[in-house]
């Protein structure tokens, strides 16, 4: 009888289970075909013409990436974006761990401060864009306000070129880092209670325990914030539109903003916007690579 | 794909029937005067339950208002439907370059720069006829001309004056009467003295454009572009940087809001907010805003004559009405662009939004403004006491956007002292060579 | 790391709670004062915020004051009168609810091929989801706008809603999960007789709630707040969502900045309530699907 079972599974195991797999991704992969990778490619395809409505176009070359990199405001966007995405990820993974621990050495109230970490990721873009540019305005946001109350000046938070960029790395801040310390708090509920156990009866201080025994077993969950907040800085685009416009003077003017004006900007220009997506994905793709690999490395040692 | 035919043969079926009938009664375009274009019995019923989109955008509520009061009204008159499709100023064309690319051409538009649609417009002389230009300010037609057979392929709509308004109970509180005559150095001085006697925050306050700014230059005598599409900025070199200095300064001293400004980056600002709360004495915008400060201001306000120096008047701009070639119901869409712009229609639009006519009829009869009438009045002593040489740029409207948005960019950077007054220009001169080339192409 | 090294010098050994410490430490208070500063940070913009949408137009154009002159719901009424805030509300909701149910069902399918099944091609179809995910939205902007466009998609509830649903980290996430589900269950609703369907829906999905959990929350947070695909998709206002509502407000001549304060706090309220109800689920459905 169980070969008999065995048989008629066999054949129906061959055609019905061979095919359902393929049934069961086909959704998914058809609108990634559709809308991601034909996109990708064809956005690939694109940046070596020329278009002005998406209709016509004129076959240019390589005519697209050499004006990208003569540009000269190009330098000034790649400067900008490298040092958002450097200043944001650095502290978004120092100020998170920081919280997450915190947060997870609380007892009353955990629930509570847990939700106020959420929080911020809630809101729109654009509605944080416009919370933000109220507050740091200079003549009359609350928080030069505050500043002068306490005696000093009144800073130009989204006038000057510098803290131009603090202001929006710190913006870009308060809306993620809540989240990238639940994600971590996730992690540190997974490390076993015995092994910190053992090290407290063993007289380790909690700056010992931490250091040597929480960080490392945390690795794995640091990692994803790493990538995470890589392709989150590199994205950063929306608040920092309504926030600044990419002012004072193209000081806040990232590569997505770039792309974004190449290409609904006027007049458009759809083949410069391509070019200008392919390097920029170009770029994250060496990021991403080099993190990932950095981090198996690490963790194969 | 079935439909799809059914629906281009019942549109080629009634075009014919259209032009037909056309024909038979005789083409309305053969008389210059269209005021009282009616529809034929032919047209009602090729257009009876069409739906046509109306691309637009508002300055002023009463705008809003109007607008869809007028098309209530030619929906009783045609039996056919207007789609109103009200987009932000900001991203006027940015908006509409996307849905002609998707395939999603709207059938009429309210533009600020026709010339970025020149292809793709309708030809409005093949409905109305070779003299339907003359119904309009000539300088105004310049812009919404085919650039190779000179049709009509646009309508002005309104025309638009630059110039200063003043909060008149500030200038009161510092003791200043209401300008008949200056020049930029008064303002200048009557500017700071309303601003300490009120203690308000600026003196000065101007739109981030750089088609503002143009007042300024043309009233010191510097132009950018000549009617026959020359750089006359080279000439008119030092005068340009004279005044750039004398309104970036204003900036770089904090006595304008140069937040709004600078911390913009790439987008758009009035700071007509600004002078709505009023923070600030004396705004330099247009009559596009008289109706909102109207609707809002808690102060009394007035509209002054622009300072004269070398000339005087101010700097002319306006609104565009275009069909455009892929309507599905391209005589309606020419009817409706048409109708808008008919004595009555404008008429009531101009009286409701403190807008300036362009149709010659309406011009040599002169309208009579529920209120505001001196403060029309001004605008339309400045509107013709414009210098001929401010029309110049005119002659290439595809070049107008980007020649204005990088004086803007320039602007910026003086008046956070990266780049010096004179340097500034320079960069202009030889932006504009540049654009300028790309015609010869 | 200096406020750690402070909690080191001053307390031993305070991992198991010792008994019997009433005495606040300095690590204590550091940890408190850090975590109040935190809460500090994060309400206290929000709450200006919340009082700045009851003040007029020229309120805002001038000094800061904490208190508005009058807790009037002017804005409001204007801003639920004037512009067609019911609408914009409604497509938000629309979406949002369709996006993410249309996303776990066939980002779940997908997954549990992926682990579920052995097929050829599995894992470079698996290695260029992941793939994907490096892709951000802005890079292949306009290539999917002209495709979208070309399938005729533009301005209509589907092109809001499809070209976005096949998420790859939902995909990843619910793959992961799966991983964990013990094939046993699946052979034995085999040997039963059951339909590779029937498991897939009856046995697996129930088992993979907390995946299913996190990707739906994923979802409706992205989806709400959605902003630059949506800006261009939906051309005619009765496709605004209230984002798009918002930026366009934001872009007019003469902003109206009242109105657009009083809407957004209106188009916060919904995602704070679902958060307040959903927030248990939420951390644990991190947790449980083990960002590893």
């Amino acid at each position: 009888m169980l070969i008999k079972k065995a048989g008629r599974r066999g054949s129906s195991v061959s055609w019905s289970r061979r095919l359902v797999p393929y049934l069961f991704v086909a959704p998914n992969l058809a609108i990634f075909l559709t809308f991601i990778i034909w996109p990708a490619i064809r956005g690939f395809w694109i940046s070596f013409f020329d278009s002005n409505d998406g209709v016509h176009f004129k076959y240019v070359g390589n005519a697209n990436f050499k004006e990208i990199l003569h540009d000269p405001t190009i330098s000034q966007v790649a400067r900008n974006t490298i040092t958002y995405v450097f200043f944001y990820v650095v502290l978004a993974i120092t100020i998170s761990i920081a919280l997450a621990l915190v947060v997870n050495e609380q007892k009353f109230a955990k629930g509570f401060f847990r939700a106020i970490l959420f929080m911020p990721v809630m809101l729109s873009p654009v509605v944080v864009g416009l919370i933000w540019s109220d507050i740091v305005d200079r003549k009359h946001g609350p928080l030069n306000a505050a500043i002068k109350f306490l005696g000093g000046g009144a800073p130009g938070w989204l006038v000057d070129t510098n803290l131009g960029m603090v202001t929006v790395v710190f913006v870009g801040l308060w809306v993620h880092v809540g989240f990238y310390s639940i994600i971590l708090l996730a992690g540190l509920q997974g490390i076993d209670r015995s092994v910190l156990e053992a090290a407290s009866i063993d007289g380790a201080s909690r700056m010992q325990t931490i250091r040597q025994i929480i960080l490392p077993l945390l690795k794995p969950t640091t990692l994803v914030i790493i990538i995470l907040a890589t392709i989150h800085g590199f994205q950063s685009f929306d608040f920092i539109y309504t926030l600044t416009g990419g002012g004072p003077l193209g000081a806040t003017t990232l590569i997505v903003q770039y792309i974004y004006e190449r290409a609904f900007g006027v007049p458009i220009r759809y083949g410069l916007g391509s070019a200008a997506g392919v390097i920029l994905f170009l770029v994250i793709f060496a990021f991403t690579a080099l993190n990932f690999i950095a981090g198996r490395r690490r963790n194969a040692v | 794909m079935k439909i799809k035919s059914l629906r281009s043969k019942l549109a080629i079926s009634s075009s014919l029937v259209l032009v037909a009938g056309l024909v038979a009664t005789g083409l309305p375009s053969a008389h210059a005067d269209t005021s009282t274009l009616k529809p034929t019995a032919a047209q009602l019923a090729a257009w009876k339950g069409k739906t046509i989109t109306y691309y637009f955008y508002h300055d002023s509520q009463a705008e809003l208002d109007t607008t869809n009061a007028m098309i209530t009204d030619f929906q009783n008159l045609t039996g056919a439907t207007v789609k109103l499709d009200d987009v932000p100023y900001t991203t006027l064309d940015q908006q509409l370059q996307a849905r002609i690319a998707a395939g999603n051409t709207p059938d009429v538009a309210r533009l600020n720069n026709p010339g970025l649609y020149q292809n793709v417009a309708l030809d409005l002389e093949t409905y109305f006829g070779r003299t339907y230009k003359s119904e309009f300010l000539k300088g105004s037609t310049l812009q919404v001309q085919d650039p190779k057979t000179t049709h009509l392929i646009g309508l002005p709509y309104d025309l638009s004056v630059n110039g200063p308004i003043i909060n008149v109970d500030l200038f009161k509180k510092a003791g200043i009467a209401i300008p008949t005559s200056w020049n930029w150095a008064t303002l200048i001085a009557n500017a700071k003295k309303a601003q300490a006697a009120g203690g308000t925050d600026y003196a000065f306050a101007m739109d981030k454009s750089g088609h503002r700014f143009s007042t300024v230059m043309s009233q010191f005598g510097a132009f950018m572009v000549d009617k026959n599409q020359k750089n006359v900025l080279p000439t008119s070199q030092h005068r340009a940087a004279k005044a750039l200095k004398l309104i970036t300064d204003l900036y770089a001293a904090d006595l304008a809001p140069r937040d709004l400004w600078v911390g913009t980056g790439t987008k758009y600002s009035s700071p007509v907010n600004v002078f709505i709360a009023g923070a600030v004495p004396v705004f330099f915008s247009g009559n596009f805003n008289l109706a909102t400060i109207n609707a809002n201001a808690k102060f009394n306000f007035a509209v002054v004559p622009n300072p004269k120096e070398l000339n005087g008047g101010g700097w002319p701009g306006g609104k565009f009405l275009m069909a455009f070639k892929a309507s599905k119901n391209a005589d309606l869409a020419a009817y409706f662009t048409n109708w808008l712009a008919q004595p009555a229609q404008m008429e009531r639009m101009d009286k409701a939004a403190f807008w300036l006519p362009t149709r010659n009829d309406l011009v040599a009869k002169g309208i009579t403004y529920s209120s505001r009438q001196t403060d029309m009045n001004n605008y339309l002593a400045d509107a013709a006491a414009t210098p001929s040489a401010a029309y110049g740029i005119q002659s290439v409207p595809t070049l107008t956007g980007s020649i204005y948005n990088n004086l803007r960019d320039l602007m910026t950077l003086v008046m956070t002292k990266k780049i010096t007054a004179d340097q500034a220009i320079a960069t202009q001169i030889s932006f504009i060579d540049t654009q300028l080339a790309t015609l010869k192409k | 790391m200096k406020l750690l090294r402070i909690f080191d010098a001053n307390s031993k050994n305070n991992w198991t709670s010792a008994s019997g410490r009433r005495t606040p430490e300095t690590a204590t208070i550091l940890r408190t004062a850090l975590l109040i500063g935190m809460t500090f940070v994060v309400l206290a913009p929000v709450i200006w915020f919340t009082l700045s949408s009851f003040k007029g137009l020229a309120e805002l154009g001038g000094r800061p004051h904490l208190l508005p002159q009058s807790f009037s719901l002017d804005n409001y009424s204007q801003a639920l009168k004037m512009y067609n805030y019911k609408q914009y509300f409604f497509n938000s909701v629309f979406v949002t609810t369709v996006a993410t149910i249309l996303t776990l069902i066939i980002n779940s399918m997908a997954a549990y091929a992926f682990a579920k099944y052995n097929f050829r091609g599995r894992d470079g179809l698996f290695v260029l989801t992941l793939a994907m995910i490096m892709i951000p939205l802005q890079v292949i902007l306009i290539p999917i706008y002209l495709v979208v466009a070309q399938l005729g998609m533009v301005n209509t509830y589907w092109g809001l809603i499809i070209p976005a649903a096949a998420t790859p980290t939902g995909v990843f996430v619910i793959r992961q999960y799966m991983l964990t589900i013990p094939d046993e269950l699946i052979e034995s609703a085999r040997i039963d007789g059951a339909g590779e369907f029937r498991i897939y829906a009856r046995i697996v999905l129930p088992l993979a709630r907390p995946a299913l959990a996190v990707v739906a929350i994923f979802s409706i947070l992205w989806r709400w707040n959605d902003f630059i695909w949506p800006l261009l998709v939906a051309q005619d206002e009765k496709f605004y969502t209230l984002p798009v509502a918002l930026a366009q407000l934001n872009g007019r001549l003469a902003v109206p900045t009242n109105i657009i304060i009083a809407m957004s706090v209106m188009s916060i309220i919904p995602v704070l309530i679902m958060f307040v109800f959903m927030q248990r689920q939420i951390v644990q459905g991190i947790s449980q699907t083990g960002m590893k």
